[in-house]
């Protein structure tokens, strides 16, 4: 679970704002310019404006929102399966204008990435999957995992400081309000079945864009089999991989994970 | 002031490592099951349900059981089996269920009609407890603790209009949906057993209990005497705010007590099973002792802020027993203080846990003996205006 992250947002340009998602009130960062591109977060809700959305914002008009009831967002009580997230998303998507958005989810959102594609493909130009839950159940249970057992789940270097600027032992007030949204929004989708979806396999036929499944090297929570699952299960689908990189690749090795999207997106 | 015999029906036999902490995180959840022996468990049930049934003998108004899952705490998935057992051994005495842990339950129709068959067939001796269930049982069940105060909620309300009301009606809540709720037997008890209601911190529960539609007791659990005062002295304040004066059996305490010949006896006779109890039974992981949703992020900020006060992971046995946790010494020293306890918080419900840990049959009938003998006569008589 990772608690919001705002003190690397302070320098770098991008715009907050605030939409009423048919009573939802919902939280979005717009950071760059370029063709839509919309990221969406993991299990910690991680709605901040970070060194990897930088990267993308140089090519890309980047959209960040929160899920609802995960940060500065409000509406979990109108949430309680991926079925109503994705929803949620097609009205965002409209209400924000956005055109044909490239789809970006790491984890928790790789998998709501993955739903929504095999509901609304006509709606995105592209999908990029990034250590996506989903298609089985991850191997340990982060739900009853403490914040450092969490650090050790998601980041390679569980001590680092950069592992303890996104889960801390002892956050300040702010960073533990969003470590519970955080938990509880995820817990609503994936408490049980365990962030899986069992039918989702057997539907991923129905994507029909351009895909990529980015895998940790060192990921200790999906393994990589697991991403190959959801290659194998996509029409040409590509596949990378980040060497020695954690669960959390885009926090920890922003500049080669966004490198490896841009790529991907520039080429389709 | 009434008093009734509670059980938790703990498994006593732990790991010989089971002090490793790092190993052995919690009683509760990952505790592998390899650490029960049926056969041993076939003594123990018997001999727990047979202590349960003396209580009747030795004069309790009543004899308490409860549900908890995949534990070594307490070994009762249900307490509605548990209450079954004793329906028909028992003559006299209340058999309180404190109680069915709703939200764990696939549908709250099933507990209507199990504590309204039990009802019927003791002839109105069910004390009908509604419970959410302790966090670490969510993990254990596999329901969704993001729910679990609506499911509550919904579960309790369905529940007293399948009681109370003529059936076949309809009921599409969010959480349950039944065309035709007509639940036979109707219960005896008019216009349905009392339901206690279990509390472990929340402002909001105890409010819900004392709302004139329910009056229902609330009962402080293993709560340190400073937070129950508190807690009771929020429910009245909530009565009067309602119209009305809450009465002495609106208010119970639960607590382990444990009586000997003087107070060092005493002590050196619990100490163990107290300890057994708060740092070994009571062992969670705190992530699955609250789990996702489970408590308001309002909640959730109040029991961080007061867990040094709940700490009795760390707590002392002399310190378990100044604060509150449990009642240990000689027969005066527990009335006294029992009666301290009933003066200063003004509850009427005492809930002894007369059995705690790993506590062997002959010490625990001792205990309830002398308790029921020494201790319980002269509150009676001292607290004889509550009625």
């Amino acid at each position: 679970m990772l608690p919001l992250v705002n003190q690397w947002g302070r320098h770098l340009d991008h715009r907050e704002t605030r939409i009423d998602v048919r009573g939802k009130s919902t939280q979005v960062l717009i950071g760059g310019s370029g063709p839509p591109l919309l990221y969406l977060h993991g299990a910690g809700g991680e709605v901040a404006w970070l060194p990897f959305f930088e990267a993308l914002a140089e090519h890309y008009e980047v959209f960040v929102p929160a899920h609802p009831g995960f940060a500065g967002s409000d509406g979990l009580d109108q949430i309680d399966s991926m079925e109503d997230l994705v929803l949620h998303y097609t009205d965002l998507i409209e209400l924000l204008n956005i055109k044909q958005p490239a789809l970006v989810g790491l984890s928790l959102g790789g998998w709501l990435a993955a739903e929504f594609a095999t509901r609304y493909s006509d709606r995105i130009r592209a999908l990029a999957m990034i250590a996506p839950v989903g298609l089985r159940p991850p191997i340990v249970d982060i739900f009853s995992a403490s914040p450092s057992e969490t650090r050790a789940i998601v980041f390679s270097e569980p001590e680092s400081d950069l592992a303890r600027q996104f889960i801390s032992d002892d956050p300040d007030p702010e960073a533990y309000d969003n470590y519970l949204k955080a938990r509880e929004g995820t817990a609503r989708l994936g408490w049980n079945p365990y962030l899986h979806n069992r039918k989702l396999e057997g539907r991923l036929y129905r994507i029909k864009v351009p895909t990529l499944v980015v895998a940790a090297g060192a990921d200790r929570l999906v393994p990589q089999a697991h991403c190959r699952l959801y290659e194998a299960g996509i029409d040409n689908a590509q596949f990378a991989e980040i060497e020695g990189a954690g669960h959390a690749i885009p926090f920890e090795r922003p500049a080669e994970c966004a490198a490896v999207v841009i790529e991907f997106l520039t080429g389709k | 002031m009434r008093f009734y015999n509670f059980h938790l029906m703990p498994w006593p036999d732990l790991p010989t490592d089971y002090d490793d902490v790092k190993k052995h995180p919690s009683a509760w959840v990952t505790l592998s099951n390899s650490n029960y022996d049926p056969e041993k468990g076939h003594h123990l049930y018997n001999e727990y349900l047979d202590q349960l049934e003396y209580a009747e003998e030795l004069g309790f108004d009543g004899v308490c059981v409860n549900e908890h899952h995949q534990n070594a705490y307490g070994t009762m998935p249900s307490p509605n089996l548990v209450a079954a057992m004793l329906a028909r051994r028992t003559k006299r005495i209340k058999i309180c269920m404190v109680g069915n842990g709703l939200p764990l339950r696939d549908h709250p129709l099933r507990v209507a009609e199990e504590v309204a068959m039990l009802d019927v067939v003791t002839g109105g001796r069910i004390i009908s407890g509604f419970v959410r269930g302790i966090g670490d049982e969510y993990t254990s069940m596999g329901v969704n603790p993001t729910y679990s105060l609506e499911r509550f909620r919904e579960a309790h309300d369905l529940i007293i209009r399948a009681w109370t009301e003529d059936g076949p009606f309809e009921h599409y809540g969010k959480h349950y949906e039944n065309r035709y709720v007509n639940v036979w037997p109707r219960p005896i008890q008019k216009p349905h057993p009392p339901i206690w209601i279990p509390g472990f911190g929340s402002r909001d529960t105890v409010d819900w209990c004392a709302h004139p539609d329910r009056k229902y007791a609330y009962l402080a659990v293993f709560m340190p005497d400073q937070l129950i005062k508190m807690f009771f002295d929020y429910y009245r304040e909530r009565a009067e705010h309602y119209g009305y004066t809450a009465s002495p059996y609106q208010m119970g305490h639960l607590v382990p007590v444990y009586v000997a010949e003087t107070d060092e006896q005493a002590e050196n006779e619990a100490k163990q099973h107290v300890l057994w109890l708060y740092q070994k039974g009571l062992r969670h992981k705190w992530e699955q002792f609250f789990p996702p949703g489970y408590a308001t992020r309002d909640a959730m900020r109040s029991i961080v802020e007061h867990s040094g006060e709940m700490d009795f992971a760390n707590f002392s046995f002399k310190q378990l027993n100044e604060k509150g946790f449990c009642i240990v010494g000689s027969a005066n020293t527990v009335r006294e203080r029992l009666s301290q306890y009933s003066n200063d918080l003004g509850h009427g419900l005492v809930l002894a846990l007369t059995h705690f840990g790993d506590m062997s049959n002959e010490r625990t009938r001792g205990n309830m003996e002398r308790f029921s003998s020494e201790v319980m006569p002269a509150l009676r008589k001292e607290f004889a205006y509550m009625v």
